[in-house]
């Protein structure tokens, strides 16, 4: 798989225009520069998160006999379940918490942007892929798209609106379909092949 | 934890040429088997799911001090390890009995543990209420259904048919148990540090990896329902 796929997947999964409702609404009592003072500090502690979690898996993958052809089967049907949940979304309570408490890493660097379906995947993806330089590249890649959206959260709902947002993950959701399906029959060619 | 895991894999994965032949003609005899004690016991690990049941537990067991609540806990596991055990050896007996193949154990093994792994990864609703908080939980609900559930009992009575060593499948189950203890000992703290969204995330992490072990499962027992049905009409 080239860089370009991999770093466009990453992106898709986190996320970020789902996430810029959740963000302002949590964040909307703190003046804008404290704003994207955390949303930067909470991006950083998830980028080292999902690195964490991309050295984490190949050990834990190898341990467990994973062959190609199940990583890119379970991959997948794993990328298929993730996609629906973006365009059938459930609704989200972001409340929940108490919003005048300065969110430090729950909820916002985790599970929000390093939530379970990345750091699935990049497990996933860190051992089907031998190049490790490779991968910490699309991470990085991916990350710094979704900082660049998430700090310009406020700018880009004043513009787009809430619908608009809604829609764009939507199609997000779509494409990422597009890509587990892909990768499920992948996963049947290897597997016949053996 | 994870040190221990690393050294016991080491020993118990040998298999050559040979051995890949032999089992073609005669799949049940003369195997040795590429599951490891710590893939067993990650795989018991994951579906004990130790993380996701601590804050239901949490909730159990709020009326009562923090030294009773790890006493109760620590009572729930030892009783739950009991049921563990039993199962395993029932597994033996009755599969054998229903005269399963290991083809078969290995494909619905693989469909049961994708279904729940589905289930971890978009879970129900949770309900907490419970009648009355106060009495203390005995047996149910902690250590069964909760932890030594129909999902875990089930898993261990496939494993157990399928792998030939009792002693690999003990280790396996007590690993996976302590580790398990562990986690719900801690889990008052845990559930101070990651908090309770914390704890979902990792139990739908933990689902998705068990997708994978569901889907190696499942391949492994087709390619070898495939060789194997492949190979009769020669023999």
């Amino acid at each position: 798989m080239s860089l370009a796929q991999i770093a466009v997947t990453f992106f898709l999964i986190m996320d970020p225009l789902g996430n810029i409702p959740l963000f302002i609404s949590l964040l909307k009592d703190f003046e804008p520069k404290r704003q994207q003072i955390i949303i930067f500090r909470e991006l950083v502690i998830a980028l080292a998160v999902i690195i964490f979690f991309n050295f984490l898996g190949n050990e834990i993958l190898s341990l467990l006999h994973i062959t190609q052809a199940t990583v890119q089967l379970a991959g997948g049907i794993i990328l298929f379940l993730i996609s629906l949940q973006m365009i059938f979304p459930k609704h989200q309570h972001p409340h929940a918490i108490n919003p005048k408490e300065e969110p430090f890493i729950v909820p916002l660097a985790i599970p929000l942007v390093a939530g379970p379906s990345i750091l699935g995947t990049v497990m996933i993806y860190a051992h089907q892929e031998e190049d490790n330089l490779k991968m910490t590249a699309a991470i990085f890649i991916a990350w710094a798209a979704s900082t660049i959206l998430l700090l310009l959260s406020s700018w880009l709902k004043k513009i787009l609106g809430d619908r608009v947002l809604i829609a764009a993950e939507r199609l997000m959701g779509l494409i990422m379909t597009i890509l587990a399906v892909d990768m499920f029959n992948n996963g049947i060619v290897t597997f016949l092949k053996r | 934890m994870g040190a221990i895991l690393l050294l016991l894999m080491f020993p118990i994965n040998k298999k050559s040429d040979d051995c890949d032949r032999i089992r073609l003609c005669c799949p049940i005899h003369h195997r040795e088997s590429p599951v490891t004690i710590a893939s067993i016991a990650f795989t018991l690990f994951l579906i004990m799911n130790s993380l996701g049941m601590a804050p239901a537990i949490l909730v159990l067991l709020k009326h009562f001090d923090e030294k009773k609540q790890r006493k109760i806990i620590l009572r729930e596991m030892l009783i739950a390890l009991l049921i563990i055990f039993l199962f395993n050896y029932l597994g033996e007996i009755f599969f054998q009995w229903l005269q399963v193949g290991e083809t078969t154990i290995q494909m619905a093994g693989g469909l049961i543990l994708f279904l729940i792994a589905i289930n971890m990864i978009f879970p129900r609703s949770k309900k907490h209420e419970t009648s009355e908080a106060n009495v203390d939980p005995f047996i149910v609900p902690i250590a069964t259904p909760l932890i030594a559930g129909p999902s875990l009992l089930a898993t261990v009575m496939f494993y157990a048919h399928e792998e030939p060593s009792v002693l690999k499948m003990l280790l396996a189950i007590l690993i996976a148990w302590a580790a398990s203890t562990i986690v719900l000992l801690s889990a008052p703290f845990l559930k101070k540090i990651i908090g309770e969204r914390g704890l979902n995330a990792f139990e739908r992490l933990m689902g998705l990896i068990l997708t994978l072990i569901a889907v190696q499962m499942f391949l492994e027992g087709l390619s070898g329902f495939l060789s194997h049905s492949l190979a009769q009409p020669k023999t």
